[in-house]
């Protein structure tokens, strides 16, 4: 499959694609570390989502905030968050980017803007609605990215969050990842507007575009365009993203709810590999980029699954610690 | 020292916030050109402008998840949930989110928001406008819960919780509005998590807080008539809970009655008790009493809601019959 | 039904099984060692059983009938009775039975459930700050009484016991009735006992145990009654009285008797006397002892050498000595000096009764109330005021014959009373 790698150069080719190349990887190790045991709790897998997270973030200020959902590893590394201190966080240790105390769904790096994965469906959009409230209250131009499924779209707060920025015209972009299953039920089994959710918008007035989320070049062109518009304080824009996520809805999830083949017609859309090959066509990825993209990123996860075990475990007396401010 | 109400002294703590610190500003329903649903911000819209006196949609979740990321964005927003009831609508965002966002975070995120609310039942409104749910509230680790009783701790009080750099709900008792209070002129705070000793005595301590304060001062002027003489804690706060205040007063009396306005059954007023047999057995001279709302839906009519209530008459039969005083 | 009592015969049932009764009512005839008494139901509902034939003699607390209402279940008694679970003589079926009928004092929701059910005998009720107290000062919680809901044994109680209590008091004698170093001011209690309760024995209650099991055992008492037409003492005393009007002093009934008394011991000293193992031993002086109720139980001081006194003289010492008692402020030889006793219920409308000898003593003399009777006077009937008088006597000293003369002397004086004043 041929994509557009419009606007793009060598330099950005390369670092998206070692970009998604390292949620990938960081993501497969993960699996392996769950089945290892050494990842606890819930792990949900954005193999497959790749594309969004490196199209969408990248194209971000340094001052924006970002606030995701729980399927956030992706969201992290794409920020900048350093693999270590997520696989760490993973891992439960106190050099975690959350010092061990939030785990994969809960990945925060506030100096990096990376406000939160939030693990309750829908909770993270009238927060995200909020900081965009707090940005227009003092007058500046960040923005604020809301990532969320298409599960959140049938909760309430949805609705809220989605009227009240538009009300208050809050520069918040919201970015729908649909990656068609809430869990293991599809849209269109859960939703009466059916799958073009984006639509949804409309009812709010907020300009809104479906796009595939598969293609790393659609996603990033279309994010720049729509940031420029939230900046502009005209409020929201909506983005609806169609992925799909290659694993199961988390660890536990034995996908017998979707068929096989339906997974293959997916995987056949590869972001990964469809990228490589549209820009190795373009010129603008050799094979020797791809080889030593691959090492650098085996390198790094590496690094963070050492890193990871090396590091400690939080002390006891952290346990208390920030409960509350001061 | 001027006699305002507790209306005034909540407006006069808002103001003051507004008239401080840029960072702060108001939101809810009804707050601005309505005026709010009790009065509290009448004048504020016209003076500070529908910026910071936000009005709102009636959207709790929305509302109160937006005044979480303000206050993550560095802003000092104070919500106004018309009543505690609406609040069952935003728990998510107060118990998921504004709670645990700290923690969660290993201390990156700060959120200094105050939700103020209206509670308490009395007013004939039934079942779903007459509750107080600040003992779930107040199970929560990460938030605090402050629940003023007269003008004074409520300015003071709510000083302090404007100026906390995290979540606190701030619950005025419908039927507490009017009363009137004497309140310093010159700039007073009340610390969270301190109570208050508002009537002192030897044989029984009350301990309450809200309205159910101003019933066990009743209960225990009536008392004294029969020469018992009672201690009335106040708690001001149930999250932090000053149990040292607590504890302090029934190990002198020996004897305890908690008295809270809402169900009796998994009240708050079952965790107090707790801790008083755990941190003073030794000192009881009785078991630890509790007068709480009866457990049923509150109803409507005036005689059958009267019946609900803890009143001065029933906390004065329980410390008879627990303590044969 | 007093102190004294050990065991009684019932002589007749007054009600029949099924019959309804009230508290207050007759059930029975008792014949104590004295007279036969009417016992009186100490429950309301209806008899549902008898538990003891006519003509059985049964000790003091042995369940003489149920009462209850007609639905409920008899529990099963048994004939010998325990005395430990006893106290009363007519028993209530246990509260799980009753409880059908008879409203059970049922505590406030405010109150766990488990409060209302009485605590087990064999433990003590006491709150948490009770037991620590009890534990720092050494006092047995046994020895307390409780006034808390469900006699429950508060700080308070144990303060009061504490301060009447000091530590480490002399082990009291049995030979004496309660002094007031060890007892005056024993904590009373302030609610009646509960059926099926076990009331624990105050230190009081004890010694007077002790003081009249051994007087019972040691001691053969006869009894000599004799009543006694008061018409010319009563308006003695009341003459006395107007005359005696802004001195402060008042004679009372009493003090008419100790007077006659103290003339008849004068006469008859044997009955100032005390039986010992090589003779009777003779009173230098009369220390006339008077029988004082009070809440706990009975004390008996004396008016020290009260053969000198006037009739005036003595009423006021009889007075000074009731207020003392009240106040607590006895001296222990007032306790223990007392030479021959008197002992009154007329107050207590009772028309005459037998009293136990006080040992080392050898006489007592019960009186009952003085009331308006007709009496046949030189074959004529006419309305006179008058009481019974009993006296009880330790055979060892003296003989019914001079009992008698004793008694006789009492009544001589009583109905000539100008001899009180001479």
């Amino acid at each position: 499959m041929s994509l557009s790698t419009k606007n793009m150069d060598a330099e950005l080719a390369a670092k998206l694609f070692e970009l998604m190349c390292l949620i990938r990887r960081f993501e497969e190790e993960s699996a392996r570390l769950y089945m290892l045991g050494k990842i606890k709790g819930f792990l949900h897998l954005y193999i497959g989502e790749e594309a969004v997270a490196a199209g969408a973030i990248p194209p971000l200020r340094e001052d924006d905030y970002i606030v995701t959902h729980y399927r956030d590893h992706g969201h992290a590394l794409a920020r900048g968050l350093k693999p270590n201190a997520i696989m760490a966080e993973l891992m439960g240790k106190e050099t975690g980017c959350s010092g061990g105390k939030g785990g994969s769904m809960h990945l925060f790096d506030t100096e990096k803007g990376f406000m939160g994965g939030y693990a309750i469906v829908g909770g993270q959009l009238p927060i995200a609605t909020g900081l965009a409230l707090a940005i227009k209250q003092r007058g500046q131009d960040q923005v604020v990215a809301c990532f969320f499924g298409d599960g959140a779209v049938n909760e309430g707060e949805f609705h809220e969050a989605l009227n009240l920025a538009a009300l208050w015209k809050l520069p918040v972009l919201f970015f729908l990842e649909n990656n068609l299953y809430g869990m293991g039920t599809h849209v269109e089994r859960s939703r009466a507007g059916g799958k073009d959710i984006f639509d949804a918008a409309s009812a709010y007035k907020i300009p809104a575009k479906q796009i595939n989320g598969m293609d790393l070049s659609e996603v990033r062109e279309t994010t720049i365009d729509a940031l420029n518009r939230v900046r502009s304080g005209d409020g929201p824009v909506f983005l609806e993203a169609i992925c799909y996520r290659f694993r199961g809805h988390s660890m536990a999830d034995p996908s017998a709810y979707r068929k096989s083949t339906e997974v293959d017609e997916w995987r056949d859309k590869d972001p990964l590999e469809s990228f490589k090959q549209t820009a190795s066509q373009q010129g603008l990825l050799s094979a020797e980029d791809v080889l030593r993209i691959s090492d650098s990123v085996e390198k790094t996860v590496k690094e963070a699954i050492l890193f990871g075990e090396e590091s400690a475990r939080p002390p006891a007396e952290s346990l208390y610690e920030h409960v509350y401010a001061e | 020292m001027t006699e305002i109400t507790l209306r005034d002294a909540v407006s006069k703590g808002l103001r003051e916030a507004l008239d401080r610190d840029d960072s702060v500003f108001l939101m809810g329903e009804d707050i601005g050109a309505y005026a709010g649903a009790y009065v509290v911000t009448k004048g504020f819209f016209d003076e500070y402008g529908p910026e910071r006196i936000r009005d709102t949609p009636i959207s709790e979740s929305g509302v109160v998840g937006a005044a979480i990321g303000a206050a993550m964005g560095g802003m000092r927003p104070i919500v106004e949930i018309m009543t505690v009831n609406f609040m069952l609508l935003a728990m998510d965002q107060i118990v998921n989110h504004a709670a645990k966002l700290r923690y969660m975070s290993n201390g990156q995120i700060t959120i200094p928001m105050v939700i103020r609310t209206v509670t308490g039942g009395g007013a004939s409104l039934g079942a779903t406008h007459s509750q107080m749910f600040e003992g779930w509230f107040a199970s929560v680790p990460g938030l605090k819960v402050v629940l003023p009783s007269d003008p004074y701790d409520a300015l003071g009080l709510l000083r302090s919780c404007i100026s906390d750099n995290n979540p606190v709900i701030f619950s005025e008792h419908a039927l507490l509005y009017n009363i009137t209070g004497d309140v310093p002129d010159e700039e007073y705070t009340i610390p969270l998590g301190k109570a208050s000793v508002k009537r002192e005595g030897a044989d029984v301590t009350i301990i309450a807080y809200s309205r159910m304060v101003h019933v066990a001062l009743e209960a225990a002027g009536a008392l004294s008539t029969k020469g018992v003489s009672v201690e009335v804690v106040d708690l001001r706060t149930l999250r932090p809970l000053d149990v040292d205040t607590i504890i302090e007063s029934v190990k002198k009396t020996g004897r305890a009655v908690v008295v809270e306005e809402t169900w009796k059954t998994g009240g708050f007023a079952g965790e107090i008790v707790s801790t008083i047999q755990e941190r003073s057995f030794d000192y009881l001279d009785g078991p630890v009493l509790r007068v709480g709302g009866i457990d049923v839906p509150t109803p409507y009519s005036e005689d059958l809601e009267a019946a609900v209530m803890p009143t001065p008459e029933r906390i004065i039969d329980a410390i008879d019959n627990g303590f044969g005083l | 039904m007093g102190y004294d009592m050990r065991e009684g015969t019932l002589v007749r049932w007054l009600k029949a099984e099924g019959t309804e009764v009230d508290i207050g009512d007759p059930v029975a005839e008792i014949e104590t060692d004295k007279a036969v008494v009417e016992f009186e139901s100490v429950a309301a509902g209806v008899l549902l059983r008898r538990l003891v034939s006519e003509g059985t003699t049964v000790p003091v607390g042995h369940p003489l009938a149920i009462v209850g209402s007609l639905d409920e279940e008899i529990p099963d008694i048994e004939d010998a009775p325990s005395p430990q679970e006893n106290e009363f003589a007519i028993e209530e079926p246990p509260r799980t039975t009753s409880k059908a009928e008879e409203p059970v004092e049922e505590l406030p929701s405010t109150i766990a459930d488990d409060s209302e059910t009485p605590a087990p005998q064999t433990s003590v009720r006491a709150s948490p700050v009770a037991r620590k107290l009890a534990l720092e000062e050494n006092i047995d919680l046994n020895q307390v009484s409780g006034t808390g809901p469900g006699n429950r044994i508060t700080r308070g109680d144990v303060m009061a016991y504490k301060d009447s209590h000091p530590p480490a008091p002399p082990a009291p004698t049995a030979g004496t009735l309660p002094s007031p170093e060890t007892l005056s001011n024993e904590q009373a209690p302030s609610t009646p006992p509960k059926f099926g309760e076990k009331v624990l024995l105050s230190r009081m209650r004890q010694q007077i145990a002790r003081v009249t099991v051994k007087s019972k055992q040691e001691t053969p008492h006869f009894y000599v009654s004799s009543e006694i037409d008061m018409t010319a003492a009563m308006s003695l005393r009341s003459q006395i009285n107007k005359d005696l009007e802004g001195e402060g002093v008042r004679v009372t009934v009493n003090d008419l008797i100790l007077k006659a008394c103290i003339g008849a011991l004068k006469k008859y000293p044997k009955f100032n006397a005390y039986f010992d193992e090589d003779g009777i031993r003779m009173n230098e002086e009369i220390n006339i002892g008077i029988a004082i109720a009070e809440e706990e139980g009975l004390i008996l001081p004396a008016v020290m050498n009260s053969g000198p006194m006037s009739l005036k003289e003595l009423a006021r010492a009889s007075k000074d000595l009731a207020d003392r008692a009240q106040s607590g402020t006895l001296h222990p030889q007032e306790y223990t000096g007392g030479t021959f006793s008197t002992s009154n219920l007329g107050m207590f409308n009772v028309s005459s009764f037998a009293a136990i000898i006080h040992p080392p003593q050898s006489a007592v003399l019960a009186v009952g109330r003085v009331s308006k009777k007709p009496i046949v006077d030189n074959d004529e009937i006419k309305i006179a005021e008058t009481l019974t008088a009993t006296i009880s006597v330790d055979h060892r000293v003296a003989d019914g014959a001079e009992g008698a003369q004793f008694l006789v002397e009492v009544k001589r004086l009583l109905e000539h009373p100008s001899f009180l004043l001479i």
